[in-house]
């Protein structure tokens, strides 16, 4: 049978698809996954008052230089200080205050939001109150973490999707050669962009995806280096094999308007491509196979 | 009762016997609901054929002229008499009831009939205690209206009656045949919904709760409006609470250990004396609890009763089960749908990240499908446990305990103190009658 569930985290939902299993043992997995997936949640969520983060981040309201303990979080300041890098700054996980304050309106400074990570278990950065908020990376890891859970089980197909913004192919579709993902535009709902997965997954990023208040388009996606939010109607799509690199670069593409991060995309981020949409016109795609 | 014999209502009405007899069967609702399994191995087809139950109904206000109705519906059931000592409310009965059925003001004719094997009885609520003792001391099996009577003693003593004089005695709450009631509780008894903590319930209406009194008749207030004074009622609470009290003792299988509660008169201030507006809250073991609000003067929400449990929610008035996780979206589903078809279409997924939509407008899905008419199979039941001489198993326990809990809700709300739930009034579950506390 092909077994199919769902289960709410981070603010969303993740789904499974995954064939030739039964009722049993689908949801033995799945609980596997969600384990996984709420410890994620709960070491790096911003806004929850006992996670690792928030202790992070209230260390540092005070100075710059702040320690911690925890993997999950190590892992995602890892990753967001390669990302960091690699994009130039454009992905800024050290934005969070920033970020918040744009979104709502209220006057933010443009600051020195660089960070590096000194040790295993130290990071610093360049002024007191700087804030993280890794947003879409967390998605991602769990995503990351999903899939090698299912390897180590041994499923060798499934489909993953997580807020259906990443979504990730597992194997191939069992009357397929891949798992084909239609894209569609949110207006129209026709097809936007055709995408072939394969181990290896998508992530979607726009400047639209916050939806409208009185008519007016609301904005979620802050630029860093001008401390404004992004309005020209764009969507990116990062097809990699790793969706926590998908969720940096598709966030960094849409703020750089992706020629300047498509030039510097490490090789170990597993991309494969990326589009760039504006409204339902394709502007561009990178190869990177 | 053209709708009986109407197609419609036969073709819903078989499903219902099948879908309650597949429900009943059920080891879960077995061991928490045994009148459901007794009403559903009955064949009231066959039920007939060997002789009818002859009943007569004492009370023939608007409820009771609708357990009428009900009861004319009951191949196993004959009418043999009426009674109201309201004239126009025996007037309309007899119009209902044809010819051949008697009709009398004085309830005590009724109970001198040898031909009447049981009554039904639908007086206002402080008539219960000494109409049903009388019924059972006079030899007749007894389906009580709920609540069972204005005064905890009153309810006990009903039983003690019962107990003594060995006749059935059956309190009205039709949701103990409700199809649905027993798939949720089913359900509930299977861990669909986790770990239920809290069960929620309330009765909203926007009305005076007033009838009307023919040309203002002050020798009729207190006859017609009896639910508004506090002789004869205890208003909302034995009215519409014990209803839903009732399903919170059933589904969490147990009694409150404490009530408090708060009532007022918030809105009609007309000279009534009950409460229009109650809220209470019943605790119950292990830190489980009832929250239960009704009021008058605002019908929006309606009523119901929420079953929460930390895996997810049942609203069972409304026939809706809703997950603590959001459902598998219809284009995931088609992707499982389409493996199992052999088929690798395009999947259409993709966008801005999805967000959960808030409880109140989450759609849910039905506990079961379909239309079920739980009176009817009520008064069924009842006249078949009358032509058996045999009661059905733990209604009185259901019906008995609410109306404690019910009156007990009064007393916190009038004491402004936390009332302790006495073990004398604990009917145990092993035998509806031989082990009450006394």
């Amino acid at each position: 049978m092909t077994f199919q569930s769902c289960f709410a985290a981070m603010g969303t939902r993740m789904q499974c698809v995954i064939p030739h299993i039964d009722q049993e043992y689908g949801e033995h997995l799945v609980q596997l996954i969600a384990d996984k997936v709420l410890q994620l949640e709960g070491a790096l969520s911003f806004y929850n008052e006992n996670s690792a983060l928030r202790e992070l981040n209230d260390q540092l309201k005070h100075k710059k230089t702040a320690q911690f303990d925890d993997v999950h979080l190590a892992q995602a300041l890892q990753l967001a200080e390669a990302g960091f890098k690699s994009t130039c700054g454009f992905y800024n996980a050290a934005c969070g205050d920033m970020v918040k304050k744009v979104k709502r309106g209220e006057p933010a400074h443009i600051t020195d939001n660089t960070f590096s990570l000194l040790a295993g278990d130290t990071v610093r950065v360049a002024e007191h109150g700087i804030q993280f908020d890794f947003g879409g990376l967390a998605k991602g890891i769990a995503v990351d973490e999903a899939v090698s859970l299912l390897r180590e089980e041994g499923i060798e197909c499934a489909l993953l999707s997580f807020g259906d913004s990443s979504i990730f192919g597992l194997g191939q579709h069992p009357h397929g050669q891949y798992w084909p993902i239609a894209i569609p535009e949110p207006s129209t709902h026709k097809v936007l962009a055709q995408v072939h997965l394969r181990d290896n997954g998508i992530t979607l990023s726009s400047t639209l995806a916050n939806g409208r208040n009185h008519g007016q388009q609301q904005h979620h996606i802050v630029n860093p280096f001008t401390a404004t939010v992004v309005t020209r109607p764009l969507t990116t799509s990062v097809e990699s094999t790793s969706m926590a690199w998908g969720e940096m670069l598709s966030t960094a593409s849409l703020i750089s308007e992706v020629k300047q991060v498509a030039h510097c995309v490490p090789a170990d981020a597993g991309v494969k491509g990326i589009s760039i949409f504006e409204h339902q016109h394709q502007e561009a795609y990178f190869d990177f196979h | 009762m053209t709708f009986i014999k109407n197609k419609i209502f036969q073709q819903q009405r078989r499903k219902f016997l099948h879908d309650f007899a597949a429900i009943s069967g059920s080891a879960l609702v077995l061991s928490h609901a045994p009148w459901a399994n007794a009403a559903a191995s009955e064949n009231f087809g066959e039920l007939a054929k060997n002789g009818k139950a002859r009943l007569a109904v004492i009370g023939v206000g608007a409820r009771g002229r609708g357990l009428l109705m009900n009861l004319q519906a009951v191949a196993h059931c004959e009418i043999v008499a009426v009674c109201d000592n309201y004239a126009p409310n025996l007037e309309r009965a007899k119009s209902i009831a044809g010819r051949g059925v008697m009709a009398t003001e004085d309830y005590r004719r009724v109970l001198d009939m040898p031909s009447v094997d049981g009554v039904v009885v639908a007086t206002p609520l402080h008539q219960h205690e000494h109409i049903v003792i009388d019924a059972l001391e006079a030899g007749k099996h007894v389906f009580c209206e709920k609540s069972m009577a204005r005064t905890l003693e009153g309810c006990r003593a009903m039983v003690l009656a019962q107990q003594k004089h060995k006749h059935i005695l059956q309190i009205g709450h039709q949701r103990l045949f409700n199809p649905v009631y027993l798939k949720g509780l089913e359900k509930v008894k299977k861990g669909e919904l986790g770990d239920v903590n809290q069960i929620r319930a309330f009765w909203h209406r926007n009305s005076d709760w007033r009838r009307s009194v023919p040309n203002n008749d002050p020798a009729l207030e207190r006859k017609l409006n009896w639910r508004l004074y506090k002789d004869y009622s205890a208003g909302l609470m034995t009215e519409l609470a014990s209803h839903q009290i009732q399903v919170a003792n059933w589904y969490y299988d147990a009694l409150p250990t404490h009530v408090m509660g708060s009532g007022s008169i918030s809105f009609w201030k007309d000279g009534r004396e009950v409460y229009d507006h109650v809220a209470l809250i019943y605790d119950y073991p292990e830190g489980k609890k009832l929250i239960y609000d009704s009021f008058i003067s605002n019908k929006k929400y309606g009523l119901e009763e929420q079953i929460m449990g930390h895996l997810g929610t049942m609203e069972m008035e409304v026939n809706r089960q809703y997950s603590e996780n959001p459902a598998t979206s219809k284009e995931m589903a088609k992707v499982a749908q389409d493996i199992e078809n052999g088929a690798c279409n395009p999947i259409p997924i993709g966008g801005a990240t999805w967000r959960p939509e808030i409880g109140a407008h989450e759609q849910g899905v039905p506990i079961m499908q379909g239309q079920y008419e739980d009176t009817l199979l009520q008064m069924e039941a009842f006249a078949a446990a009358v032509i058996k001489g045999k009661a059905y198993p733990g209604v009185l326990r259901e019906g008995y305990h609410a109306s404690i809990a019910a009156l007990l809700g009064e007393q916190a709300m009038d004491s402004g103190q936390p009332v302790k739930w006495d073990k004398k009034y604990v009917l145990a579950k092993d035998s509806d009658v031989k082990t009450l506390n006394v």
